[in-house]
């Protein structure tokens, strides 16, 4: 499985980074103010990277990586834990990126774990 | 039973902490426009917004490993108020909260307010008796019990939180003491002291417990509140924003039911 590329420093984010983890919980509330929780499903991560002053190198193996990658799963290595999430997708199907000047760029990349 | 962690400093939030507590009532409006409110006291919640910066990477997990285990908003844990003082009846130690053992307490004395709120406790007996009173805070807890004494004679008493003590002056004006130490690991209760020496007299205002290094001012309490059992995470996500090499901040929302 593909992995997310790395920038020339051979870290894949920049500070600061979100990390996020979320479940799915259905809570019922009833009159005596006691609930019922029902979980819906398990533990899935997210991580919002702002990647800034890129050169054309570093944006340009981000936006082939994720032109080769479409919207099939990869394998993103969390910065922090080290833990790699085996099956994860391009939040929302869109990468944004910016060039502000020459060798610098920007981009925003929503990773979110599927499963 | 799980508890919401204190971060390294020994406090619950760091500032701004936003309490918003809320009541529930069943409301019948009539047609003259008059309402008849029944109010359902089982229905209250306080909502908490808590929000950190500067995070060590041991105090993020701490969260992370908490909301984890309670597998986001589905599971509760323990939360205690940053902004309440623990013991009921600060100032009647008649109630039964309170342990008195063999001392006498008359309350009406003058206290550092001008006022006449303090109590005086007589130990009679030839040996030291203590005033206690237990709260369900964990033992691995920072907190800080605080008093205000005096003493005609002066002399010491000794503060205590489980088998930690600490003996301080007890002088003829009033003195602001307090405690800051961790109770014994594990144990889901603290049993907070106040001990006087044999045949011993004094004064006493302002009996505070927090959970947090050192005391704020004094709240004065009736019946005890500020330990919520049933507390969620109001989110099932939980978002950890990495701002420099082992600093993070993040935002918590957490519903208490009272």
């Amino acid at each position: 499985m593909a992995s997310f590329p790395t920038l020339k420093t051979g870290a894949v984010a920049q500070y600061p980074f979100d990390r996020a983890v979320g479940f799915q919980t259905q809570a019922v509330r009833f009159l005596d103010g006691s609930s019922q929780r029902f979980r819906i499903r398990a533990a899935l991560r997210k991580w919002t990277l702002d990647l800034d002053l890129l050169d054309e190198d570093e944006l340009a193996s981000v936006v082939s990586f994720f032109e080769a990658q479409g919207t099939a799963p990869f394998a993103f290595t969390d910065p922090i834990s080290g833990d790699t999430a085996p099956a994860c997708v391009l939040s929302a199907n869109s990468l944004i990126v910016v060039m502000t000047a020459e060798q610098r760029a920007q981009a925003t990349v929503l990773i979110e774990e599927i499963a | 039973m799980s508890f919401y962690p204190q971060i390294a400093s020994g406090a619950i939030a760091q500032f701004p902490v936003r309490r918003a507590r809320q009541w529930r009532a069943i409301a019948n409006q009539m047609e003259s426009g008059e309402q008849i409110l029944l109010p359902d006291a089982d229905g209250g919640q306080i909502g908490w917004d808590l929000r950190y910066v500067d995070l060590s990477d041991s105090e993020a997990t701490a969260l992370t490993n908490l909301f984890a285990s309670c597998s986001g908003s589905y599971a509760w844990f323990t939360f205690i108020d940053p902004m309440a003082n623990l013991f009921g009846w600060s100032e009647d130690l008649t109630r039964s909260d309170w342990q008195t053992g063999l001392l006498t307490t008359s309350y009406g004395a003058n206290d550092p307010l001008g006022t006449q709120r303090a109590t005086t406790i007589v130990n009679g007996q030839p040996g030291a008796q203590p005033l206690i009173q237990s709260v369900s805070m964990p033992g691995d807890y920072a907190a800080c019990l605080s008093a205000w004494i005096r003493s005609d004679v002066g002399g010491n008493i000794t503060l205590g939180r489980d088998n930690i003590q600490s003996v301080v002056a007890a002088p003829p004006a009033w003195t602001r003491v307090y405690l800051s130490v961790p109770g014994i690991a594990g144990a889901t209760e603290s049993t907070f002291s106040i001990a006087l020496q044999a045949r011993q007299s004094i004064d006493i205002w302002g009996l505070q417990v927090e959970a947090q290094p050192y005391p704020s001012p004094y709240k004065q309490t009736a019946a005890a509140r500020g330990i919520y059992d049933e507390t969620y995470f109001a989110n099932d996500d939980l978002t950890v924003t990495s701002t420099a090499p082992g600093l993070s901040s993040c935002a918590a929302q957490l519903i208490s039911r009272v």
